[in-house]
């Protein structure tokens, strides 16, 4: 019995109970009870079948609790809020508001491992008066101010609030007032929004919303970092490499966690406080009693902020924010930091779907070149997305690795084309024309985009 | 067996009113829909825990519920529990060293990476396999030749090391102190040693035969355990089971029997080769399965 399957047995075992199914386990037991008992000539509001279904959906609301704290045991089965588990299976929380949950509680309990939650984004502004008068006095809230040439896809654009600086806001009550022509530097601001969408670069705060203290302007911001929420996989494998941060003898799992886990367990940052590592993925290669790490993030190869921070992290030397750095190198160990390579992919794929499983779909034939209607180029898209996906997680070196060099199936891609969206089928590759294709030492697979070619048969029916 | 017996105690509960032998009955069943949860929410919860202790084939000591059943999990949970745990389960491995490894994993993993790890590692692959644990060495010399390292493990499981001054295993005459050799003493472990021969018709004179003793299956797995938990740097040059009862012995000096075998390697030409390729004849000596090479 592999991983899987024995997850296949805790999940069936671990189901969790539903109402109906507990009323009708009642009822076959009664059957079979002494005297048997004929329940299925009871008719539907006597009160014995009533007393069965409200004990059904009792058993059901109360099992409920012990299950999914069990369920809550093991990571496959473990959600947060806003989580979906290896089975599908949703959170059950009635507030899905992500926040940490049992899986954080597991990760944390057992493994001493923080899972990156959403941050806001902060920087500091610049604030101008460029009135011919006094502002009125402002205090920390006040002010609302906007990123304008930052769309976002839902077309708005992220929104920040002055935060509080008692060195700032000196006047009467913790307040501000900036005389005529005057400016304010290093005005500490927060975005509105939680999360990414409140990432902004350097200068790109412009407006002041708020008029009503004067006529105020903004006139630098620094750049602006919001995160999202840890990813569930991504959080699952840092916490499974938590038991090698132990070891003192230099096992390869040791640089695989200190690559993306600071010595606290929390997410690892960059060096240069842009916020917490992308890298994902790292190769651990052994020569002649001297180590070569590779790295790589979710698009390919890790950038060299991300490859710094872990070096600092692994070698144990502070650098930047990394001022508490774990150290897993071995003393007299000759140690090398690298970020992976980029092996280039092109792919050429074909794939079926009849007309009647994609909304406003003509039957026909359509393909990534030229202008594709809008459904299938949506469809394209999705399949580009699952095949960037299933690059992104391959093993650095790739599978079946002889002395650090291995291989990607065309297999895999096949499938990811399949997978890619409900009601496709009949996919085959004939890009990569080969059966494998080799990765080297320390390579990852990334998708060309300019040689991505696919085609899209849909049929009748 | 259910270990609850609501079926019986939910129609003690009711009233003597209440008391028709149909509702008892029906009572009954709902007792019993609730010792059908019980069951499954304690065989839940027995499912995260792989060990009930008691190492041992008769599992004496284990911890056990009121109707002897072992409190840990199915056999079918343990590879859900390795994954969780980072442990690799190894095909030919027993069922007890399974879970013995498994209970084990933050010591494990704590000296994963050092020989002792290793040799803590592998060791328990023998529980339920032999009537006595082997004893497991792992060597290593000095670059220059000036000690060799013993590192052991023996029947107790308990560690220790011996130094022996000047080297006495120079395999290749490139000694290095992040290469080192696994030897795994299965004489008196109650499994039976292969078979032997000499010129093809002769089974006397304690060469290997490619026969009987552990399987293939079970070799490659020995040798899987100690690579899976070598530090990231080192390298295992090779791994071996010694029939043997005298052979490889660590306080000894290297040796060449008239044969032409040496009783331990010293230098180039001695064991790097399994034959010398002048005189043809083997190198190592007899009663030592070799089982990986890289």
């Amino acid at each position: 019995m592999n991983a899987q399957e024995s997850l296949d047995y805790l999940n069936t075992l671990l189901q969790l109970p539903d109402a109906a199914g507990a009323k009708a386990a009642i009822l076959t037991f009664a059957a079979g009870g002494d005297p048997p008992l004929p329940v299925t000539d009871w008719n539907e509001g006597d009160p014995d079948e009533r007393t069965a279904e409200y004990m059904g959906r009792a058993m059901n609301a109360w099992g409920a609790i012990p299950i999914a704290a069990v369920r809550a045991m093991f990571f496959p089965l473990a959600t947060d809020p806003g989580d979906v588990d290896d089975f599908g299976n949703a959170d059950p929380s009635a507030d899905q508001t992500p926040r940490p949950g049992m899986l954080s509680a597991l990760g944390e309990g057992w493994y001493g491992t923080t899972r990156g939650g959403q941050t806001f984004a902060t920087c500091f502004v610049t604030i101008k008066n460029n009135g011919a008068t006094a502002s009125l006095p402002f205090k920390p809230g006040d002010l609302t101010l906007e990123a304008s040439g930052e769309a976002r896809d839902d077309g708005g654009t992220p929104t920040f609030v002055t935060t509080s600086d008692p060195s700032i806001y000196t006047g009467i009550d913790g307040s501000k007032t900036l005389a005529a022509g005057a400016s304010i530097p290093n005005v500490p601001v927060r975005a509105s929004q939680i999360g990414s969408y409140g990432s902004v670069p350097a200068g790109a705060i412009d407006t002041v919303v708020t008029q009503s203290f004067g006529n105020l302007v903004v006139t630098a911001s620094t750049a602006a970092i919001g995160s999202e929420r840890e990813d569930r996989a991504d959080y699952i494998e840092r916490c499974l490499r938590a038991p090698a941060s132990n070891a003192p003898g230099g096992p390869d799992q040791a640089y695989l966690r200190a690559m993306n886990t600071a010595n606290d367990g929390t997410p690892l940052q960059s060096h240069d406080g842009s916020g917490a590592v992308g890298i994902t993925r790292g190769q651990v290669v052994k020569s002649s009693g001297a180590i070569d790490c590779y790295f790589a993030d979710k698009d390919g190869a890790a950038d060299a902020t991300d490859v710094a921070s872990a070096n600092a992290n692994i070698t144990g030397v502070a650098l930047g924010v990394i001022t508490d750095p774990i150290g897993v190198v071995p003393d007299g160990i000759t140690y090398a930091s690298h970020a992976a390579l980029e092996t280039s992919v092109d792919v050429t794929y074909s794939v079926r779907a009849k007309v009647s499983s994609i909304p406003g779909a003509t039957v026909g034939t359509y393909t990534t070149g030229g202008s594709p209607p809008a459904w299938a180029a949506a469809i394209f898209n999705t399949i580009n997305l699952a095949i960037d996906t299933l690059f992104g997680t391959y093993p650095v070196g790739g599978v079946e690795q002889v002395s650090g060099a291995g291989v990607l199936y065309t297999d895999e891609i096949r499938d990811a084309v399949h997978d890619a969206r409900v009601g496709l089928y009949g996919s085959a590759v004939t890009t990569p024309a080969t059966t494998t294709t080799a990765l080297a030492v320390g390579h990852v697979p990334v998708r060309n985009g300019g040689a991505t070619n696919g085609t899209l048969v849909v049929v009748a029916g | 067996m259910n270990r609850t017996s609501f079926n019986r105690w939910v129609p003690d509960l009711a009233d003597p009113h209440m008391a028709g032998p149909n509702n008892l009955a029906f009572y009954a069943a709902i007792g019993s829909q609730l010792d059908a949860m019980a069951e499954k929410i304690l065989v839940g919860r027995l499912s995260s825990n792989p060990f009930a202790g008691g190492a041992n084939p008769t599992r004496e000591g284990a911890a056990r519920l009121a109707d002897g059943r072992l409190i840990e999990c199915d056999v079918q949970a343990l590879p859900a529990i390795a994954d969780q745990r980072g442990i690799t389960l190894y095909p030919t491995e027993p069922e007890l060293s399974k879970r013995y490894r498994l209970s084990r994993w933050w010591q494990l993993h704590k000296r994963r990476g050092t020989h002792k790890g290793e040799l803590e590692h592998v060791w328990p692959y023998f529980l339920g396999l032999a009537t006595t644990m082997p004893v497991i060495d792992i060597v290593h010399q000095a670059a220059d030749n000036s000690s060799a390292t013993w590192h052991r493990i023996d029947a107790t499981g308990t560690y220790s090391v011996y130094r022996k001054t000047p080297g006495n295993f120079d395999f290749d005459g490139t000694s290095a102190w992040w290469r080192w050799f696994a030897f795994v003493r299965m004489s008196g472990t109650g499994i039976a040693g292969p078979n032997t021969y000499d010129d093809g018709h002769t089974y006397d004179d304690g060469s290997i035969y490619d026969a009987g003793g552990l399987s293939t299956a079970q070799q490659r797995d020995i040798a899987q355990m100690f690579l899976d938990w070598q530090s990231a740097h080192s390298e295992c040059i090779g791994v071996a089971l010694v029939w043997g009862s005298s052979a490889v012995d660590r306080t000894s000096t290297p040796t060449q029997d008239p044969s032409g075998w040496w009783s331990l390697p010293n230098g180039a030409g001695t064991w790097a080769k399994a034959y010398n390729p002048t005189t043809h004849l083997a190198t190592r000596p007899p009663m030592v399965q070799w089982i990986y090479e890289p």
